[in-house]
């Protein structure tokens, strides 16, 4: 008994309305997968023509999956269990035949694009906040600059007054 | 390159030079072939260009070539603790007889198992292996030695996505019962009209605990002779939370008494089993990991192998309800005389369904049904 492929529902994330775009997430529920037929496939699993069952007692669990059509060899050794790595040979073998066929739409592609949108989106963030932050940085440090600026010029106005001030007082000293 | 070992390369060169007595001009990369399919690491260029006396004829500039081209690939992988081991213990399964592909993964798994990994491809190879490991592993590794299965030393193994825990003598499960377990579960659906099931010759309890898992409106009866059995039965059922809704009985399945108490239980939608179906007279010429650790009562089906499913097909119609299905796994080649049993002595209350193929394309379960 083979085991079953994911279950294929119809509808390709690309078609979204652009308010939509943004919380768009590719899942492999949403995504359709070029279908591959069980006769198409040819399954290898390393056991030998002896006997099996249970007068054996082999642990490789090695599966590889051919697929007729396009010739993509798929070879999985991920668990223990045989059952569990024919299941995942049979999704290694539907991205790579999608990725052959679907290229740059394919469902691995989307999801690189994806995460580099992601990394790019938060990139820009960043670079938007210190630029922000920067022109802050600015603004204060010319704001400082003109509070120093009028710090300096203050003292020399004070010093004329001071002057006039003794002027007059010479002269309304001078004058009693 | 750093190599370990060191080699005696006058002592190589005089043996070639006596092997190869009519051969005036030995050829520099079978020698250096030779040299590193025996595993002998050679030091540097400079050495064997000055010890190989009886290849002065061979020009210097070939030599260092083939030295440089082979002894690189080759010793390269091998240059860390964790790769250096598995070879070494590779090696050393080999050496006691066990076969290459599975000497190999023999190592890989004990090392990964001790590392605190299930697959060797997650261990991180440039990692340096603690000294409490280290002795863990080569005591594992003398166990698998004295031929002893590698899921009974590792103490556990994988059935579908569940961790079975394993001890001798029980017996282990076979990649094909887990086939037989999806079978099932594709027959069954979500059908939930599907109340009990009964196993016999539980083992471990792998396919109840499979079953139990994916079909959580379903109970169990679970049957085996062998109170060991019973037991891991239980513990692995408790692992996964499933032991309320399992009733595991340690007795003789053969016993009417054991029919009796069995029946007050049912009736079963489905009976499944993996009972002992090796004839009798192959039992020696199996490899000494089955021979020796697992227990002969699961293996053992008498002259034909088919002891105990004669016994299944008389039993069954009282134990299944109208409809009720027995899945079996079988030997090969056995299902002619298992359908001919079936029609020669159920007296009409069963039928032959369908042989179902396993991996490997040949029969090997078979379903049968309660008229």
């Amino acid at each position: 008994m083979k085991p079953k492929l994911s279950s294929l529902s119809v509808g390709i994330s690309n078609n979204l309305p652009a308010c939509f775009q943004q919380c768009a997430c590719i899942s492999k529920k949403n995504y359709k997968f070029p279908e591959i037929l069980e006769r198409d496939l040819e399954e290898s699993i390393v056991k030998g023509s002896g006997p099996g069952g249970q007068s054996v007692n082999k642990t490789s669990n090695c599966v590889v999956l051919l697929h007729k059509p396009s010739g993509i060899v798929v070879k999985c050794h991920h668990t223990r269990s045989l059952a569990k790595n024919r299941e995942i040979a049979r999704e290694l073998l539907e991205e790579k035949l999608d990725e052959s066929i679907n290229g740059k739409n394919s469902y691995l592609a989307q999801v690189m694009q994806e995460k580099r949108d992601k990394k790019l989106k938060a990139k820009q963030k960043t670079k938007k906040k210190y630029q922000l932050l920067s022109a802050q940085k600015d603004m204060v440090q010319d704001k400082e600059d003109l509070i120093s600026e009028l710090e300096t010029v203050d003292p020399e106005s004070n010093q004329t007054d001071n002057t006039g001030m003794e002027t007059i007082d010479k002269k309304t000293d001078k004058q009693t | 390159m750093i190599f370990r070992q060191c080699f005696n390369l006058d002592l190589a060169c005089q043996n070639y030079s006596k092997t190869n007595l009519t051969c005036q001009k030995p050829h520099v990369s079978t020698f250096t072939f030779d040299l590193i399919k025996h595993k002998r690491p050679i030091n540097n260029e400079r050495e064997l260009a000055r010890n190989m006396k009886c290849l002065l004829n061979i020009p210097r500039i070939s030599l260092n070539h083939y030295m440089k081209r082979y002894s690189v690939r080759q010793f390269r992988s091998i240059s860390n603790e964790v790769n250096q081991l598995s070879a070494d213990l590779t090696r050393k399964f080999q050496n006691v007889g066990i076969e290459k592909t599975e000497s190999r993964l023999s190592a890989e798994f004990i090392i990964a198992h001790v590392m605190g990994k299930k697959m060797f491809y997650q261990v991180s190879k440039s990692a340096k292996i603690p000294g409490t490991q280290l002795k863990e592993i080569k005591e594992l590794a003398e166990k698998r030695s004295e031929r002893m299965p590698l899921q009974y030393v590792l103490g556990e193994w994988d059935f579908h996505e569940f961790t079975v825990k394993l001890a001798p003598p029980v017996l282990i499960p076979r990649p094909e019962t887990e086939e037989l377990v999806q079978f099932v579960l594709e027959d069954i659906g979500q059908d939930e009209t599907f109340q009990k099931f009964l196993e016999v010759g539980c083992g471990s309890g792998a396919v109840t605990l499979c079953l139990l898992s994916k079909l959580p409106w379903m109970k169990a009866v679970a049957c085996d002779i062998s109170k060991d059995a019973c037991n891991l039965t239980i513990e692995n059922l408790s692992r996964y939370h499933v032991d309320k809704r399992a009733s595991v009985l340690n007795r003789d399945f053969k016993s009417p008494d054991t029919i009796q108490l069995i029946s007050e239980h049912g009736p079963f939608d489905f009976i499944i089993s993996n009972p002992p179906y090796i004839l009798t007279a192959h039992l020696d010429d199996l490899d000494p990991e089955v021979k020796k650790y697992e227990d002969r009562l699961a293996l053992d089906g008498g002259q034909d192998g088919l002891d105990f499913v004669r016994h299944l097909i008389a039993v069954s119609p009282l134990l299944l309800k109208k409809e009720g299905k027995l899945w079996l796994e079988t030997g090969l080649e056995q299902h002619n005389l298992i359908e001919n049993a079936i029609n020669n002595h159920s007296v009409g209350q069963l039928k032959y369904i369908k042989s179902m193929k396993d991996f490997t394309n040949r029969e090997r379960f078979c379903l049968i049904q309660k008229v």
